[in-house]
């Protein structure tokens, strides 16, 4: 059974790779040309295509292993970088590069969206863990609060300095130009993804409870701190180049519990699978939707169409949450 | 001192006073010379006149929302037994956002766009409409449950927005600016025939709340003691929501979003006020909301409009809700 639905996500990820390598603006340029090998279509592929694919399926599955991990420090499954305010501290690093050193290159945005990433989090997991909570529903809702209010205090700055348009600019997710010398700070999210591979068991063990992981022999604070780590480095790397994604590190680590269950050392592929699956799609829909419906060969920024699809699945899945409990 | 009703009236007078005259600091060079000046001067006392009315009808529509925010999220707050929620989680401003993107994407220069009255009455009709809708949805199927009820909201709300942004792409440059002046409410941008509009529906609202006080008492005491003492608790809290919508949706489409007002109001009028008398709430919590609201406002001006007081609230709202959880130790 399982292993049925590994083989169809994965036949269905190859596909859906190589329709992400043959449509473009360029329509000469697709499945049947790619063939021929003329220079000029080998050239595209290699300059333009091959990052986007590649920066799409290393973003989707980093974003989804981090929601993963986010769940299991929080012991939530409503919570992901998204919702307690990381990734909104990850745009406060960057608007405090653009203002204090503007024209850097993008690893010093890095370090500090980096930074802030990491000092949010922290302080929201501190602060998880000095209170207690009645209903599970209130961690997200407290999440969404504080990831509002480092929203205003981005706000406030980019509103005091003139800068509101570079904030609302890099506000919206887009694969857009992800060509050779644009992309490359995807790759930081390689060894971030292999450590939490490696280390996928303990954070299982974690999300059971600190005397729980304790009493197993897990390092609970270390464990809680590597994730937080990972958690930072993913969403500030693939925010310097992607941008935001709203729901995904949200919906993927969710959906593919209720498919393989939790046992992560197991699962852990098929969540890069199926969260690769996911953001090609909304990216093939985020492509060809204006040229559908319009003509005019423009696209869509995928995080519009990734809030739409992502936010629909979301509330299936919170439905269906409390139908079962 | 900080508990007396005179103290908190007087600082409600004090600060309409601020309001009403503090564009006279920036502008007091002007206003010197006109003033020397004996051709200019009785035009010029017309003119101060006129900015004075003016900004008299923005008072009135400021204190038309402190006195919505603070009694629908006094109510809500009792519903869900909870002190750091504000029914504006709800979503609205996004659903006001959306309403009028639809509506100027596909019936653009109707008198719905243009007629700020009828437009005003759509959009809450519409927001009340989807907001009720919700509600029999969720409330129904899950036994009260109004946490759920919020979480959806803020879903919803992220859906809606991503809509709006879609269609915004789609549409043409002009639309876009008609887009952008329609969704602009904010608390200096208030249109002045809608206030008088708004007065009568304020009045009716305050009045059921206000008489609903001893009913909000008991329902403090938490759903199964409430319908101990004989109150239908499932039906009042469906009215109640009703009313709260309205509340909320009437003051988004008026000054736009004001979410954190509502929490910094009804926390210190609790704070202030130790004991759970709900007229006593409703009144500090009225007054205290019109004081931040009009001194954030007046700040605002004096720092010559570098950011809006909505933003100002937010951030100062925010990080006062964290000191209080953590000053509870739980929720």
């Amino acid at each position: 059974m399982i292993k049925n639905r590994r083989f169809l996500s994965i036949v269905s990820l190859i596909i859906l790779i190589i329709l992400s390598l043959s449509i473009d603006a360029r329509r000469d340029v697709n499945i049947f040309t790619l063939f021929n090998l003329s220079p000029e279509a080998l050239e595209i592929l290699l300059i333009s295509r091959i990052p986007r694919t590649l920066t799409i399926i290393l973003t989707a599955s980093a974003i989804s292993v981090a929601g993963l991990i986010m769940q299991s420090v929080a012991k939530n499954k409503f919570v992901s970088p998204g919702v307690i305010g990381t990734t909104q501290a990850a745009t406060l690093g960057v608007l405090v590069a653009h203002l204090f050193m503007p024209g850097m290159a993008l690893w010093v945005q890095f370090i500090f969206s980096f930074i802030t990433a990491l000092g949010g989090s922290l302080l929201f997991v501190t602060f998880l863990s000095k209170i207690q909570f009645k209903n599970e529903i209130y961690v997200p809702l407290i999440g969404m609060m504080f990831g509002a209010l480092i929203g205003s205090f981005s706000i406030v700055i980019a509103q005091t300095t003139n800068t509101l348009q570079f904030l609302n600019s890099i506000g919206v997710g887009s694969f857009t130009n992800k060509t050779i010398g644009t992309y490359e700070m995807i790759y930081f999210v390689v060894p971030a993804l292999l450590i939490a591979i490696f280390y996928a068991s303990e954070f299982n063990i974690v999300s059971l409870g600190k005397d729980f992981a304790n009493n197993l022999g897990v390092n609970y604070s270390k464990v809680i701190t590597l994730g937080i780590i990972i958690v930072s480095v993913i969403t500030a790397s693939t925010f310097i180049v992607v941008g935001p994604l709203p729901f995904l590190g949200l919906i993927i680590p969710n959906l593919v519990s209720i498919y393989y269950g939790d046992h992560l050392k197991k699962s852990i592929f098929d969540l890069m699978i199926f969260g690769s699956i996911f953001v090609l799609i909304c990216d093939i829909i985020a492509r060809s939707v204006l040229y559908l419906v319009t003509g005019y060969n423009f696209e869509v920024a995928v995080g519009f169409v990734m809030g739409i699809i992502g936010s629909v699945i979301f509330l299936y899945l919170l439905l269906r949450k409390t139908k079962d409990a | 001192m900080l508990k007396t009703y005179r103290f908190w009236i007087v600082s409600v007078l004090i600060s309409i006073m601020l309001y009403l005259s503090v564009w006279m600091v920036s502008q007091y060079d002007v206003i010197m010379f006109s003033l020397n000046d004996p051709d200019r001067a009785p035009l010029f006392i017309q003119m101060m006149l006129q900015i004075f009315q003016r900004r008299t009808i923005q008072v009135v529509a400021l204190i038309i929302a402190s006195v919505l925010i603070a009694l629908s999220t006094t109510v809500f707050q009792t519903l869900t037994q909870n002190r750091i929620i504000t029914p504006s989680l709800l979503g609205f401003d996004s659903i006001f956002v959306v309403t009028q993107t639809t509506l100027v994407y596909f019936v653009s220069m109707s008198s719905f766009v243009v007629n700020p009255v009828l437009n005003f009455l759509l959009t809450v009709t519409l927001m009340v409409g989807i907001t009720l809708l919700m509600y029999q949805m969720i409330l129904k199927q899950h036994k009260n449950n109004i946490l759920l009820l919020l979480l959806i909201g803020m879903v919803i709300s992220t859906l809606a927005t991503n809509y709006a942004s879609f269609l915004q792409i789609l549409m043409n440059p002009t639309e876009f600016q008609t887009i952008m002046s329609l969704t602009s409410v904010s608390v200096v941008n208030i249109q002045t025939s809608l206030t008088l509009l708004v007065l009568p529906i304020t009045i009716i609202i305050a009045i059921y709340f206000f008489s609903k006080t001893y009913v909000y008492d008991v329902m403090a005491l938490g759903p199964t003691h409430a319908l101990n003492l004989g109150i239908n608790y499932a039906k009042q809290t469906h009215i109640d929501l009703i009313f709260i919508s309205v509340a909320i949706a009437v003051t988004t489409a008026l000054v736009g979003p004001l979410s954190f007002l509502g929490l910094i109001a009804v926390n210190i009028s609790k704070e202030l006020y130790d004991k759970y008398h709900h007229k006593t709430i409703f009144i500090l919590s009225i007054f205290i909301a019109i004081v931040v609201l009009l001194i954030g406002q007046t700040i605002v001006e004096l720092i010559g409009f570098r950011t809006v007081v909505t933003t100002f609230i937010s951030l100062f709202g925010g990080i006062y809700m964290i000191y209080l959880i953590i000053k509870e130790h739980k929720i």
